[in-house]
């Protein structure tokens, strides 16, 4: 290379190739992933001020401060409490569990309703003042579950009150039980347009 | 059929310039401090409870139709589920019965191991009685969640074991499914350390709460000679003075080989019962520890079991110190792959049939006290 | 593992095994049966006998058994239905098992309330889940089951209820037999 230049046929480039880099087929494996063209929640005015829809705020309201009626009939209530508790905190999602029904917002039926208490669960879901919504936590409430084919247990909740949100297992662990009240406030905001 | 409290008939008090009728309250079925779905009237003068029936039977699931109906196996996933908060107590019970009846063998290791994931399941037990305890007494939430910071560790040591937290289906007729991991010792110690803390704390929380001690000390205390005719059994008879655990009174299993003793207390009060259950904890884990020390090695499953498991004649009444009393399984077989009769005897079923006499006399707030002292667990009193 | 009937290897097996021996002296007018079941002694009595069983089982000495653990009600088919309870005795240890045949059609047992109050609760279950009657039961109502409802689910001809499955079950049941 430091060789002074000679003339004639060797006037060509340099022995090195050029570094020009192949990245193959990556550009198909990370393609970015399309995000819909959706409004904004809400807007920016000032700082310190937003501007949104009043729907969105009151599902946003509502969603955010779910104050589950402590109804825990069998097995499936130890792993509800504990889902309260701290390992699994449920309180960072403004869940705070309630034991009155005239001051709840859903009601987690968890275990097994069996034909006795029936009467008792279609009353407390009345006392709950609207909007009211349901979880049905385990197998046992959403169709009878292990025990379904005893004939003095109710197949499912559903059969006496309607139910947003069923979470099967026997019984679903915390996460699960997570998963559904999270479930459950994806599905307030989807109704925020039937807000009236 | 009806969720309302019958005729009650009123008894009206007449003199002393005071005309007054008795009041019926109905702790009813969805209560925060009834422990499940439990039902009691009360007939309140004034604030002192003059008469009181207990309405249980709304978690009635059908267990012992069920176990006629589902074979050997089949069947334990109904047992576990009795008493939910240790389901591997029962699950021990159940395949007790079944072994004795079958007459089948149950290796060595096995029954350690047996040993190991009840006392466990019984510390997480107690650990649910001292939170929902405190919560009756007075203290809201904060004995709750003390407690289920252990009952959080061992369930997951339950899950490493077994597969599941609360019903894994585990202890299998002729032994336990499958073999303990190799990291459960180093695990096991550390998390009963983390249970002796624990137990500081809440001890410390509880017990050395002034307001707590006095609410329960003198309340409802029970004689040996009531405890035997009622039927009371586990921490309620050890309260009252009777040293008579199961364990040392009958053995089943390894008991016999290891050293433990049994935590009694002086008048059978309230307060009896939760020291009583408090130092029965200590006592499992010190069982766990030796277990650990001294078990085998070899098969965790009788090898010569069968895929299908036939029973042709055998009757037997397996008892079993469970966490609430004596846990009994009375099995009746003849032929089949399913048996002819199961039933239960539920220490908490029987507990209970003694409130009324406990809790007559005393005001509204004793009586949810002793209510939470029996420490009953509707999936076995409603079977 | 099939468990077979030790009958033919125990050509002396005693006709009262263990605590029924010490029953049966105690009680020589009352015709009665014993055998050992997996981990008790079985004694068989009449319902017509079981009071005064009881009454020298609580009150003797030597028996001394102060307290009923468990009480079983049985639906037999065509043999009826039974009763079968487990005592346990503090004072010395030992447990028994006592079983009351009623004839089919006649489920009458007298009540043991008045010796053991334990078994109040235990009567009124076994009374409403196989129909047996308990006579002088001071409260015989439902326990478990609903106020009104008289039906015996424990019974062999109760039948269970249909699993209502609403998808995928073009083939039927799912699951297999083996």
């Amino acid at each position: 290379m430091t060789d002074t230049p000679t003339p004639a046929a060797s006037n060509t480039a340099p022995a090195v190739p050029p570094y020009i880099p192949d990245f193959g087929a990556e550009s198909d494996r990370l393609r970015p992933v399309e995000r819909p063209v959706t409004h904004a929640a809400y807007r920016i005015v000032l700082p310190g001020v937003i501007q949104t829809g009043a729907d969105t705020v009151i599902a946003m309201s509502r969603k955010s401060s779910l104050w589950p009626m402590t109804f825990g009939l069998a097995c499936c209530a130890i792993e509800m409490i504990g889902t309260f508790m701290s390992n699994h905190d449920l309180d960072r999602f403004g869940i705070v569990p309630w034991p009155s029904p005239r001051q709840s917002d859903v009601m987690i039926v968890s275990g097994t309703v069996t034909k006795k208490m029936a009467p008792a669960i279609k009353l407390l879901y009345e006392q709950m003042p609207n909007p009211k919504y349901v979880i049905s936590m385990g197998a046992c409430a959403t169709n009878g579950g292990p025990y379904t084919e005893y004939d003095r247990v109710l197949q499912g909740v559903d059969k006496i009150i309607p139910v947003d949100v069923y979470v099967p297992g026997c019984p679903p662990r915390p996460e699960a039980l997570l998963d559904g009240l999270l479930a459950l406030q994806r599905k307030i905001m989807e109704e925020k347009k039937m807000i009236g | 059929m009806s969720i309302w409290p019958e005729e009650h008939v009123a008894t009206a008090h007449h003199g002393e310039g005071f005309d007054t009728v008795d009041m019926t309250i109905n702790v009813g079925p969805q209560h925060p401090a009834t422990h499940g779905v439990f039902r009691m009237v009360l007939t309140v003068d004034g604030e002192m409870v003059v008469d009181c029936e207990p309405y249980i039977g709304y978690l009635h699931r059908g267990l012992e139709k069920l176990s006629e109906a589902n074979d050997y196996r089949q069947a334990m996933g109904y047992w576990d589920r009795t008493d939910y908060l240790a389901g591997l107590v029962c699950e021990q019970a159940y395949c007790m019965a079944v072994e004795k009846m079958g007459n089948i063998e149950v290796p060595e290791r096995a029954e350690y191991i047996r040993v190991i994931m009840s006392e466990l399941s019984r510390i997480n037990s107690h650990f649910m009685f001292l939170g929902a305890f405190g919560a009756d007494v007075g203290s809201f939430g904060t004995s709750f969640i003390y407690a289920w910071r252990e009952r959080e560790r061992i369930y997951d040591l339950l899950e490493e074991v077994a597969g599941d937290r609360m019903f894994p289906t585990y202890v299998r007729p002729g032994g336990v499914a499958m073999d303990l991991p190799e990291n459960f010792e180093a695990r096991c110690r550390w998390v009963l350390s983390s249970v002796y803390q624990g137990l500081e704390d809440l001890d410390g929380l509880l017990t050395g709460n002034e307001i707590f001690v006095e609410r329960c000390s003198g309340l409802s205390p029970v004689s040996p000679e009531t405890a035997i005719k009622w039927g009371l059994t586990g921490p309620m008879i050890r309260a009252t003075g009777l040293p008579w655990d199961i364990r040392k009174a009958e053995p089943y299993s390894i008991y016999d080989r290891i050293k433990f003793e049994i935590p009694t207390g002086k008048q059978g009060d309230v307060l009896d019962r939760f020291i009583v259950r408090l130092a029965e904890m200590y006592q499992s884990a010190k069982i766990i520890e030796q277990c650990l020390d001294q078990i085998p090695g070899g098969l965790v499953l009788n090898p010569k079991l069968p895929r299908n498991l036939r029973i042709d004649n055998g009757e037997c009444y397996v008892r079993v110190e469970g966490t609430k009393g004596e846990y009994g399984v009375y099995g009746l077989a003849r032929g089949g792959n399913k048996a002819y009769r199961m039933k239960l005897r539920s220490p908490s079923f029987c507990n209970l049939s003694a409130l009324r006499e406990m809790v007559v006399g005393n005001y509204v707030a004793d009586a949810i006290i002793i209510l939470g002292s029996l420490d009953i667990v509707l999936g076995e009193v409603d079977k | 593992m099939t468990n077979e009937n030790p009958a033919p290897a125990e050509a002396a097996a005693p006709a009262f095994p263990g605590i029924a021996a010490a029953i049966h002296a105690a009680l020589p007018g009352v015709p009665m049966t014993a055998r050992e079941t997996s981990t008790d002694v079985d004694i068989r009595v009449a319902p017509g006998d079981l009071p005064a069983v009881v009454e020298a089982l609580k009150d003797r000495e030597e028996l001394a058994f102060d307290y009923l653990r468990n009480m079983v009600g049985l639906d037999m088919q065509e043999a009826g239905l039974e009763v079968k309870y487990h005592f346990y005795s503090f004072k010395h240890g030992h447990s028994l098992q006592v079983t009351v045949p009623t004839p089919p059609g006649n489920p009458h047992v007298p009540s043991l309330t008045p010796y053991y109050p334990a078994a109040n609760w235990h009567e009124r279950e076994a009374a409403e889940m196989v129909g047996l009657v308990f006579d002088g039961h001071p409260n015989l109502k439902n326990l478990l089951l609903e106020e009104d409802l008289r039906i015996h689910p424990l019974l062999k001809a109760h039948p269970l209820q249909a699993i209502e499955i609403v998808q995928g079950i073009e083939e039927g049941k799912p699951g297999f037999e083996f």
